[in-house]
């Protein structure tokens, strides 16, 4: 194992080493092109033509290797493998591609924000809690997948299914086109999962079930079975997770957990009191101070 | 001694950094802090240990923000908005030698940002980070880790991968930065969900913050409420926010900032003067923007504004902090009977740039509340790690999904005007974990590998979402999470196509340059694990 480190040490430096010289001299760049000196940068490292001109890169080929690496024969030092073995100094002066290449935009900066896909059509379809009361669901089906479900079913609309355990507690018409709905009105604590159904007047068809969510509870839980646990500060967290299995055994634990029941059973249960004010409650500016 | 306080300085800007532009306007965000927030705050702690007052904060520099404090760009960029400042400042003066009621404040405004500058350069060389580090390494601070990109974890429960890596990559950043394992996390939002524990424990993180109900409201019900933390299943604390000590500061209407002699957030010369005199302080365009100088005092809720006297300013400030130690003794008595002798912590968490961005005179309270609490006996300013060593026995339970966000859970960041985002993280953390399956040779691909993995943490900072749903600079961060993604599909595409546009990937990580030692490996799901 030491032999191993020692290699690892002895590969980090060499290859530390002979980066540096280039940070450097990328450093002194980036200041300059910071302070706006234009014509240095260009002369220094002439602007990468558009990208239409300018072929891709097949990523196995040999123009793929950059030039200062070439001939090194050993992909780049992790970052933070670098600080574990040659310290953190090392590290943050490692070679990396970030820092070394200081290259001024390829094009003009968009005037915009560059349009997105409107859909991936890769079948999601997920349930997020919201709130204690509300559910919010998205999906994106491919359209094939959508024919398929509608296939031989008359008139098919879709609806959206609200499910509790074994109960369902929501039927709601909807248009899929939208791509996400919010189900409010549900009750704090319970485990919810969407369904897509197809229907029409000769029956329906599940498109897909979403992942189960439980929406948070509000206020102190019912459930009074208060047990205390002893985790020394020095000790490390059981790697073998749970630290405790869950829900909560007696006279087990592991690692130096130790259990006992009720550390402050002689206390009454006060109601705390809740938090109003958090940082989104703090004044921000209003849009007419803005700037931008 | 009855217990600790734990006073916790959230500091967290969201990653912005445009060497495309000359200048830039969000950028303003990190220099105002620097020199609003962080530069007197650090140089106050400084001052502190240095006279030998016992004390210790706890907070928390989020990733992107290190990393920024220690870009060459931007604190070149610093410089030079220093620079101006200061001349500002000497125009100041003279502008206002006739009047007597604003002459005052120019001088402080010269003598303020002089100073700034003295210790941006002098004192600290141009290295923030160094000094925070030096006073964690001196015993005055605690600071904990935080999302990698400040990524909002409670709507990518569904993607443990993304959950895993906004954690696992901030904690080695964080080990590359400050020489040590971080101890503790500020979860972004202090959004938690049942379950998060456990990706916390693989980086042997022992505790993190919750706000209040995520402490009243857990499961089963604690006994202690917010005054005791509790280990969740995997055995990693989780500390309540408490409300009352959180409300003096933090309440827009009951806080003390609200205080009319303390200085105006809004007014300032940028708007208030004419063309000719700001154009050089503000946006090149010549559109206004805040420069800093600001002259008037809060005064009440009316559109007159006094002359803001930093002198009763501060005076007042010296007030309110007695005021606030003052109610911690108060409240610590009646915790110590309530809590059956039993240690309390109390936990007071705030956003950093509240101090001295926000409430210009934050950082003085900050001072005379650090020095009034080392002269008493019912607390000591404490981080939570001191709080587990002398408690080490603590109720098991396991907070709910929750935030501090307005509403207490995941409100702000997914309605209507924000959810677009979710469909394209999770697509891209669910792309980014295939990729993360390839074993990259060629170093090119490895760099795109890389990158792709820098442009999904970089589109969940939560800031974004924030943004738009507060309807402020919203244009900005539908910019910014659209272009991230945009980015991200393209290097998706390409490397699955073995064409990888090396010109293209260079200006990326050149602009991007976040997390220049991330493993994009970070992404492989782990079977069996959280």
């Amino acid at each position: 194992m030491a032999a191993i480190v020692q290699n690892l040490e002895r590969t980090a430096r060499t290859v530390l080493r002979r980066a540096l010289t280039l940070l450097e001299r990328s450093r002194e760049l980036a200041t300059r092109i910071a302070e706006g000196i234009a014509i240095v940068a260009r002369v220094a490292f002439p602007a990468p033509p558009a990208p239409a001109r300018h072929g891709p890169v097949r990523a196995a080929g040999k123009a793929s290797v950059r030039p200062h690496l070439s001939g090194l024969g050993e992909p780049l030092p992790e970052g933070h493998l670098v600080a574990r073995i040659a310290g953190e100094e090392e590290a943050y002066r490692a070679p990396l591609p970030l820092v070394e290449e200081k290259l001024p935009p390829p094009t003009e900066p968009a005037p915009g924000p560059p349009p997105l896909p409107p859909a991936y059509f890769d079948g999601a379809f997920t349930a997020m809690a919201r709130d204690p009361h509300t559910l919010w669901v998205y999906w994106d089906f491919a359209p094939e997948e959508v024919r398929a479900a509608m296939e031989s079913i008359e008139d098919p609309r879709t609806r959206l299914r609200i499910h509790q355990g074994a109960h369902r507690v929501r039927d709601l018409d909807f248009a899929l086109e939208s791509g996400s709905y919010y189900v409010n009105d549900l009750s704090p604590g319970e485990v919810y999962q969407a369904e897509i159904v197809v229907v029409g007047r000769n029956g329906e068809r599940s498109l897909r079930f979403s992942n189960p969510v439980r929406l948070p509870n509000i206020g102190p839980s019912p459930w009074a079975d208060d047990r205390f646990a002893t985790l020394p500060w020095d000790a490390r967290l059981p790697k073998d997770l749970d630290a405790f299995t869950w829900p909560l055994p007696f006279g087990e634990g592991l690692g130096s957990a130790a259990w006992r029941r009720g550390g402050a059973s002689d206390l009454p249960y006060e109601r705390w009191r809740r938090s109003e004010a958090g940082s989104a409650a703090w004044g921000r500016p209003p849009p007419d101070r803005e700037e931008r | 001694m009855a217990g600790i306080l734990v006073l916790h300085l959230h500091a967290h800007l969201p990653w912005v950094r445009h060497p495309e532009y000359a200048s830039f306007l969000e950028e303003d965000w990190l220099f105002e802090a620097i020199t609003e927030t962080y530069l007197p705050i650090v140089s106050r702690l400084e001052k502190l240990a240095d006279e030998g007052i016992p004390f210790r904060l706890s907070m928390t520099l989020s990733p992107p923000l290190v990393q920024m404090l220690r870009d060459e760009l931007l604190c070149a960029r610093y410089d030079r908005h220093l620079d101006r400042l200061c001349e500002l400042a000497e125009k100041e003066v003279v502008r206002t030698r006739d009047d007597p009621a604003f002459h005052k404040t120019a001088r402080f405004y010269r003598d303020h940002f002089f100073h700034c500058r003295w210790l941006w350069h002098e004192r600290y060389r141009r290295d923030l980070v160094a000094a925070i580090r030096a006073l964690q390494d001196r015993g005055a601070l605690e600071i904990v880790t935080c999302g990698a990109t400040h990524g909002f974890l409670p709507l990518v429960e569904t993607r443990p991968e993304m959950v895993r890596a906004q954690i696992a990559v901030a904690a080695a950043h964080y080990r590359l930065h400050f020489g040590r394992d971080p101890v503790g996390i500020w979860l972004p939002e202090c959004g938690y969900f049942p379950g998060l524990d456990r990706y916390l424990a693989e980086e042997n993180l022992r505790y993190f913050f919750v706000d209040t109900h995520g402490i009243t409201d857990a499961n089963p019900r604690t006994r202690l409420g917010p005054y005791a933390p509790i280990f969740t299943p995997s055995g990693v604390a989780a500390f309540g926010r408490d409300p009352e000590s959180s409300e003096q500061v933090w309440s827009a209407e009951l806080g003390y900032p609200g205080d009319p002699e303390y200085r105006d957030f809004y007014r300032d010369i940028g708007f208030d003067l004419d063309d000719d005199y700001v154009a050089p302080y503000v946006q090149p365009t010549g559109a206004r923007k805040s420069t800093g100088f600001k002259y008037h005092r809060i005064t009440g809720r009316t559109d007159h504004k006094e002359p803001w006297d930093w002198e009763r300013a501060f005076e007042r400030a010296r007030v309110h902090a007695a005021n606030f130690v003052f109610n911690r003794e108060r409240q610590f008595e009646h915790l110590s009977g309530v809590l059956g002798g039993r240690t309390a912590v109390v936990v007071a968490p705030y956003d950093a740039e509240l101090f001295g961005h926000w409430w210009f005179e934050g950082p003085v309270f900050l001072e005379h509340v650090i020095r009034r609490a080392a002269e008493q006996p019912h607390f000591r300013l404490g981080a939570c790690s001191d709080f587990l060593r002398q408690e080490p026995t603590n109720q098991v339970a396991e907070p709910p999904m929750c935030s501090w966000g307005a509403g207490g859970y995941a409100g702000v960041w997914l309605d209507g005007s924000n959810d677009w985002i979710y469909r394209h993280l999770l697509y891209m953390g669910k792309r980014m974990a295939e990729l993360a399956q390839r074993e990259a040779h060629a170093p090119l691909e490895r760099r795109a590998l890389a990158q792709a993995a820098r442009e999904l943490l970089l589109a969940q900072s939560s800031d974004w979402a924030f943004i738009m749903k507060t309807g402020t600079m919203v244009d900005y961060a539908i910019r910014r999470t659209c272009e991230h993604v945009a980015n991200f599909l393209r290097l998706d595409r390409d490397i699955r196509d073995g064409c990888i546009d090396e010109a293209w990937l260079g200006w990326l990580e050149y602009r991007d340059n976040i997390f220049p030692e991330i493993d994009y490996r970070v992404y492989r799901p782990r079977p069996g694990a959280a």
